[in-house]
C-alpha cells in the first residue's frame, strides 16, 4: 500500500516536471519522458494485482495534464503495467542490449496507443518509433533513480 | 533493479484468466464510456487542474531558467587564472541570458500591449505557465482562469509590433479551471479554424498538424490559391473574429488520395512553441 501511494505521488511530481522542466528543453516534437519508466519498472518490480490500481489512479491524474482523454492515458498506462509484469514474469536473465530491446517494444507499445487515441497515427513513423527507442535508452537512468528512491523510503518487509 | 520473476504465480496465477478479462473490460469501458470526454467532466478532475496549475506556476520559474541556458558550457583544463575567468565568463553568460530573457519578456509584453491599444477587443493578457503531458499535443496552461474571466472557445492571440490590423491568432481557449485555462494552439491536431484566402477569397478550412505547421483543407483543384498568399480567420466558425492572421501559404500539390481538393500547407507567423504572453479575447467584461 506504501509503494503503491508512493507511486503515485512520484508519478505526479514527474508529470510536473514533464510539461514544465521537460517540455522547456523539449526538442521538436521528443521529450523526455518519465511516467512511462516508472509505470514499467512498477510492473517489473511486482507481481501481485494491487498496484494496478495505483496504475489507473496514475492515469486518471495524468488525464488532467493533458488534453487528450483521460481513458487513453488509463489504457495506455495500464496496458504497460500489464505487458511489463506479464513478460519479465516470463523470461530470465537478459543481457544488456536484450533488456533495451525488451523496453523499446514496451515504450513503442505505449507511445503507438497514445498516439492512435490522440489522432497522430501519422507520427507513429518515425517519429513514435524513435521517441519509444529514447525513451527506451533513458529507463536503466530512472529505474536506477526508482530503485534507490523506494529502497531508501519503503521499509521492505522481509 | 528487482527483476525478473521466474515462476506463474502472482497475478498470472489462478485467478488470473478472469482478472485479465475483467480488467480489460474495464479498460474498454474507460476508453469508450464517460471518461472518454475531456478533463473538466470527471468530478474532483477540476479540483486536480487547478492544484497542477498552482504546482505548475510555481515549476514555470525555472523551466524559463532552463530554456535559457543554451549556451555550452566552456569547462576545461587550464592555468588557475585561466579557469578563474572562465568561471568569470560563465557567469556573465549567465546573467546576460537573464538579460536576454527579460528583454524577450519585455518585447512580448510591449506587443501584447499595442495589440491591446489597437484592437477594440476586451484582451486579457496570460501567462504561459506549462505544456501538455504529451509532447505531440500542442495546447498550454495559461494563469488565467474563469475567476478572471476566461471561457471556453475564448479566442487566443500573440501580438506583434504593428498590430493596427489585428493579432496573430494563436488557438483558442478549451477548458477553463477557476485560476487556469488550457490553450489549444492551431497547429494541433484538434484544432480548427474557418479560413480564407486574403487575396483571392478561397475558404478553407485550417486543421492543425502537430509539427509547427497547419494545412488547409477543403479547397477544391482549381481554385485561385498561391504560394505566398496569407490566410486569415473567415469569421463563419464564431469563435475568431473575421481578419485575424493566421498563416502564409508555403506549398500546395494535389492530394495524393483525393482528386478534388488541393494539398495546402500553412505556416502559422509565429513559432507557437515559445510563446511566453498571450493575449485572450474575452466574451465578458474583463476583470484586469
Amino acid at each position: 500500500m506504501k509503494e503503491s501511494f508512493l507511486v503515485i505521488l512520484i508519478g505526479y511530481i514527474i508529470l510536473l516536471l514533464d510539461v514544465t522542466i521537460f517540455a522547456s528543453i523539449q526538442f521538436s516534437n521528443f521529450r523526455i519522458e518519465g511516467i512511462m519508466p516508472l509505470v514499467i519498472w512498477y510492473g517489473i518490480r511486482r507481481r501481485n494485482f494491487e498496484p494496478i490500481v495505483a496504475v489507473i489512479i496514475l492515469a486518471l491524474i495524468a488525464g488532467t495534464f493533458t488534453y487528450a482523454s483521460t481513458g487513453i492515458w488509463i489504457v495506455c498506462l495500464c496496458i504497460g503495467y500489464l505487458l511489463a509484469s506479464y513478460i519479465y514474469s516470463q523470461i530470465g536473465n537478459l543481457i544488456w542490449y536484450q533488456h533495451i530491446l525488451l523496453l523499446w517494444f514496451l515504450t513503442s507499445v505505449m507511445v503507438v496507443i497514445l498516439m492512435f487515441g490522440t489522432d497522430a497515427t501519422d507520427l507513429i513513423w518515425p517519429y513514435g518509433i524513435i521517441e519509444a527507442f529514447i525513451l527506451a535508452i533513458l529507463c536503466p537512468i530512472w529505474f536506477y533513480f526508482f530503485d534507490f528512491l523506494f529502497d531508501l523510503l519503503v521499509i521492505e518487509k522481509k | 533493479m528487482k527483476y525478473p520473476f521466474r515462476n506463474n504465480q502472482g497475478i498470472w496465477g489462478k485467478w488470473s484468466k478472469i482478472i485479465l478479462v475483467a480488467v480489460v473490460a474495464l479498460l474498454v469501458f474507460l476508453a469508450t464510456g464517460p471518461f472518454r470526454e475531456k478533463p473538466g467532466i470527471i468530478p474532483g478532475i477540476s479540483i486536480l487542474t487547478e492544484v497542477n496549475g498552482f504546482f505548475e506556476s510555481i515549476l514555470s520559474y525555472p523551466a524559463q531558467w532552463f530554456s535559457s541556458l543554451v549556451h555550452p558550457s566552456i569547462y576545461g583544463k587550464g592555468t588557475p587564472e585561466v579557469l578563474t575567468l572562465r568561471h568569470r565568463i560563465i557567469a556573465l553568460e549567465k546573467e546576460l541570458a537573464h538579460y536576454r530573457e527579460v528583454e524577450i519578456e519585455n518585447i512580448e509584453l510591449r506587443h501584447m500591449l499595442n495589440l491591446k491599444r489597437h484592437t477594440r477587443l476586451n484582451i486579457l493578457i496570460a501567462k504561459v505557465i506549462a505544456e501538455d503531458g504529451i509532447p505531440w499535443i500542442k495546447s498550454m496552461i495559461l494563469n488565467k482562469g474563469s475567476s478572471d474571466g476566461v471561457t471556453e472557445m475564448d479566442p487566443v492571440l500573440v501580438g506583434r509590433d504593428n498590430s493596427e490590423d489585428g493579432g496573430l491568432v494563436a488557438g483558442e481557449v478549451v477548458n477553463v479551471t477557476l485560476h487556469t485555462s488550457r490553450l489549444l494552439l492551431i497547429t494541433d491536431y484538434d484544432c480548427r479554424i474557418a479560413a480564407i484566402d486574403q487575396r483571392s477569397r478561397v475558404r478553407g478550412i485550417l486543421v492543425g498538424q502537430g509539427h509547427g505547421i497547419c494545412s488547409l483543407k477543403f479547397v477544391q483543384n482549381g481554385k485561385d490559391i498561391k504560394v505566398g498568399d496569407v490566410i486569415v480567420t473567415s469569421g463563419l466558425d464564431g469563435v475568431f473574429p473575421k481578419g485575424f492572421l493566421l498563416g502564409k501559404v508555403v506549398s500546395i500539390s494535389p492530394s495524393a488520395t483525393h482528386g478534388l481538393f488541393q494539398r495546402v500547407i500553412v505556416k502559422p507567423f509565429v513559432e507557437l512553441n515559445y510563446i511566453n504572453w498571450v493575449g485572450v479575447v474575452l466574451k465578458t467584461k474583463s476583470i484586469d
